[in-house]
């Protein structure tokens, strides 16, 4: 591919994007699903079709973390290193959430109830932490994180755990919280015939008003906080070292680029008409709708959030020069050319089987008691 | 400087993950295949009778996935986490098939997965053997992936260092992603991963035979079994160290051959200096960037700067050197233990001949060695265990050889962060791995063999 390299690191950065909505979506559904577990399913026959509405497609679901995982490591290896370096102790939940939910969801059919049921409330208990943990990651890219590179480009951590939590970053994990138990409550009321579908509607409504709420609280907030600006000349050619620029930070400066860009308030203008959809939907019983408007909040979230902070990836807020940007944190012009092609495919190939596999459970599977004597291999 | 202690641990914790994973995959590789090989006699027999037999083992292999896939994300984070300064300095280089493999073959992979476990009902024979056998050659793709990457490790070539961005950057993508000896690595790998999934897989047979003589789940995988792992051992024997190359690989097959390294220190203390000489050149083009003759000499030099990043274990400012840490920087890289490794290494021949008489076993009609064939799994784990030890301790030195020190690669944490992450990681998998010992004990004993699927 013989595009230049800033064309090569805008379309990396809109891949980037475009991987964040598939694993917001994705991941959404299951760390939902599965957090609610024990709190819609009353008796083992539902927990047992909650099961198998959501294990066909785990891994699935799953795997798009991994290669947006991947796709960050080749593309933005600064940014990787320096976010789990820095914020690993609020990654710790999330892979604690990964391990534990294929062996509750596919592996603990085997056991006695008394041990699945133990599965399933650490099962649920861990996707609730993990959901924090993911809103917190998000809180703290937003206000920045307390890093430092030296003369030689060591990663310096400056903080500590508790410089990770504060009220903002709390706030955006609130607001986590909420859309993701909307978007799982939506996706679990798409077969109406489950019997925890009233269980789901009212948990949905509860959680898409707390969502709502928090975001426009955010919003306001984020108005009135101190953002990142690159002061210096931006060398988009040039090769990555954050070392050579110059950062301010300032208050209201995450709104710059919804001063120089007017079309930008669609997006967070469209995560308020999808959450609102989604719950209107959600009372009217239109579950597909619903969950439909729920897909649309958590993109335009993503994509808000990736606005805000365009060209910021991970601010730093001790060592502002240091903070990554997408023209000085990616990998190498011959690495994008392969890269952003191949990525640019795989990750819509990805979109389009995965949402082939959502048809999955109704086919697969029928939703019936588990037997003690399985005729089944789980 | 990084302390001692926050050294080890990072060590640990990174030689844990990988262990665990580049256990669990292997299995997961053999099964595939057995799975294919009586999914297709099922079609071509139509025999009812192997039905059960193949739940059987897809039970097993969903086991070994779960813990594969677990470790996998583990892997993937470590990096980060342990060893961010590996990440930021050349990762890009090492994680371009990394991730070309987890946006395809590994996202199949997981795709297929579900049809495969919650498709017994609904899919034909046909079908469900199709999926398996798309899941088998997923895996066989991604393993291929993953070889590439630390082969190129072992050999980085296609990259040189990049005094405006202080990182080693790609030249050539395609050659990246298809390093030097990437056949080699393969051949030595797959065979390693067949070898113990052949012996884990006899092994069960060899339980369930003496438990009762003429059990199916034997009587079906019992040969099977025994020319994977016939296939694969003589493919280890056959493939052999190649000319050595580098300084490196000179170092690695002396060792193996009980040759004393000591000749090529000054060779190596030679490198250093040339690096060094490298690192001044760059430290004052910095300062002065218009200075051609400057970074003329630097890039003339500039591959051995990685020797000269030897000498940071004892110095932050390594331009004042003197002779006697440059000879024990060039002590350093040689291997610990070299008569270990060097007895190892020839173990390794006997426990190979041991293996392959015990799969010639298998072969045979009768019931006298059930006993010995028990024996596959910790012999062909053995053998497996001691050829990954030999090859973690022979680059011990180096993360990527001749580019970047190990202690060097690793985050900068404290101690407590450091013993945190550990104990964490360290819990996690321990504990993924009991469960899933656990449940395949549990499949075993309770030899739940499916009827038909309703």
């Amino acid at each position: 591919m013989n595009l230049d390299y800033e064309s090569l690191r805008i379309l990396a950065w809109g891949i980037l994007l475009f991987a964040l909505i598939g694993f917001a979506i994705s991941e959404g559904i299951s760390l939902g699903s599965c957090a609610l577990l024990t709190l819609v399913c009353r008796n083992p026959n539902e927990r047992n079709i909650l099961v198998a509405t959501v294990a066909p497609s785990l891994y699935l679901q799953q795997s798009w973390m991994l290669a947006l995982i991947a796709f960050i490591f080749a593309a933005w290896p600064l940014v990787y290193a320096v976010g789990f370096a820095c914020l690993q102790a609020l990654i710790l939940p999330l892979v604690a959430a990964w391990l534990i939910r294929p062996f509750s969801l596919v592996l603990a059919n085997a056991l006695n109830e008394k041990w699945r049921s133990t599965f399933d409330k650490i099962l649920s208990y861990s996707n609730f932490l993990a959901i924090l943990g993911l809103g917190l990651i998000l809180g703290n890219v937003i206000k920045g994180i307390p890093f430092h590179l030296d003369d030689e480009m060591h990663i310096v951590f400056l903080g500590d755990i508790w410089a990770l939590i504060n009220p903002f970053t709390l706030l955006v994990a609130l607001c986590c919280t909420g859309l993701i138990v909307f978007h799982g409550a939506l996706y679990l009321q798409l077969d109406h015939r489950v019997p925890f579908a009233d269980s789901c509607r009212s948990l949905a409504l509860k959680a898409g008003i707390a969502f709502l709420i928090s975001f426009i609280l955010i919003s306001l907030w984020l108005s009135r906080l101190e953002g990142y600006h690159i002061n210096s000349e931006i060398l988009t050619q040039a090769p990555s070292n954050p070392l050579l620029k110059f950062v301010k930070r300032g208050d209201e400066l995450w709104m710059d680029n919804y001063q120089h860009q007017f079309t930008l308030w669609l997006l967070p203008t469209l995560v308020l008409i999808g959450g609102g959809l989604g719950i209107w939907f959600n009372q009217k019983q239109n579950h597909y709708a619903a969950f439909l408007g729920s897909c649309v909040a958590v993109a335009c979230s993503v994509l808000t959030a990736g606005l805000t902070l365009f060209p910021f990836l991970l601010p730093s807020n001790r060592s502002l020069n240091t903070s990554l940007s997408i023209w000085d944190a990616s990998t190498s012009q011959a690495n994008l050319s392969l890269l952003v092609p191949i990525a640019g495919i795989a990750f819509l190939m990805m979109a389009l089987i995965s949402r082939w596999s959502y048809r999955m459970p109704n086919q697969l599977t029928a939703a019936k008691p588990q037997s003690s004597c399985s005729q089944h291999p789980h | 400087m990084l302390s001692e202690t926050v050294l080890a641990l990072s060590n640990w914790q990174m030689t844990l993950t990988s262990l665990l994973h580049y256990v669990f995959t292997p299995l997961t590789l053999g099964l595939s295949l057995l799975l294919v090989v009586l999914e297709i006699r099922l079609i071509l027999k139509q025999d009812a009778s192997l039905k059960p037999t193949i739940q059987f083992w897809a039970r097993v292999f969903a086991i070994q996935f779960v813990l594969a896939m677990s470790t996998r994300l583990l892997v993937v984070i470590q990096y980060g986490v342990s060893t961010s300064f590996f990440a930021r300095f050349i990762g890009d280089n090492f994680a371009l098939p990394i991730a070309i493999e987890s946006i395809s073959s590994f996202f199949l992979i997981s795709a297929l997965f579900g049809p495969f476990w919650f498709g017994w009902n609904q899919l034909s024979d046909k079908q469900h053997a199709l999926v398996t056998g798309l899941i088998s050659l997923c895996l066989h793709i991604s393993a291929l992936w993953l070889i590439s990457a630390y082969a190129w490790l072992d050999n980085p070539s296609a990259v040189s260092f990049n005094p405006l961005s202080l990182r080693i950057e790609t030249e050539d993508s395609w050659q990246l992603l298809n390093p030097p000896e990437l056949g080699q690595h393969s051949l030595h790998a797959i065979g390693l991963a067949y070898a113990i999934a052949a012996g884990f897989i006899l092994s069960i047979c060899a339980w369930f035979k003496l438990a009762q003589p003429g059990h199916p789940i034997s009587q079906h995988s019992q040969s099977v079994a025994a020319i994977f792992g016939i296939v694969s051992v003589l493919a280890l024997s056959v493939h052999g160290q190649t000319e050595a190359l580098s300084l490196s690989q000179r170092i690695q097959q002396n060792t193996l051959r009980g040759v004393d390294n000591q000749s090529l220190l000054p060779e190596i203390q030679q490198h250093i200096r040339t690096g060094l000489d490298a690192y001044r050149a760059l430290k004052t083009w910095r300062e002065d960037e218009k200075n051609a003759p400057l970074a003329a000499s630097f890039n003339q030099q500039k591959a051995d700067v990685g020797y000269a990043m030897l000498l940071k274990r004892w110095l932050s400012k390594i331009e004042t050197a003197s002779d006697t840490h440059i000879r024990l920087a060039a002590e350093s890289i040689l291997p610990s233990h070299p008569l270990a490794l060097f007895w190892g290494h020839k173990s390794l021949m006997p426990m190979g001949v041991i293996s392959l008489v015990i799969f010639a076993l298998a072969l045979l009609p009768t019931a006298k060695f059930n006993g010995v064939l028990l024996s596959a799994l910790p012999i062909n784990a053995l053998m497996v265990a001691i050829d990954l030890m030999i090859q973690h301790c022979l680059h011990q030195a180096w993360l990527v050889d001749g580019v970047l020190p190990r202690f060097i690669a690793y985050s900068s944490l404290s101690t407590s962060e450091q013993v945190l992450a550990g104990g964490f990681y360290s819990l996690a998998l321990l504990t993924t791995m009991s469960l899933s010992v656990f449940f395949t004990l549990h499949i075993i004993r309770s030899q739940q063999i499916c009827g038909a699927p309703s």
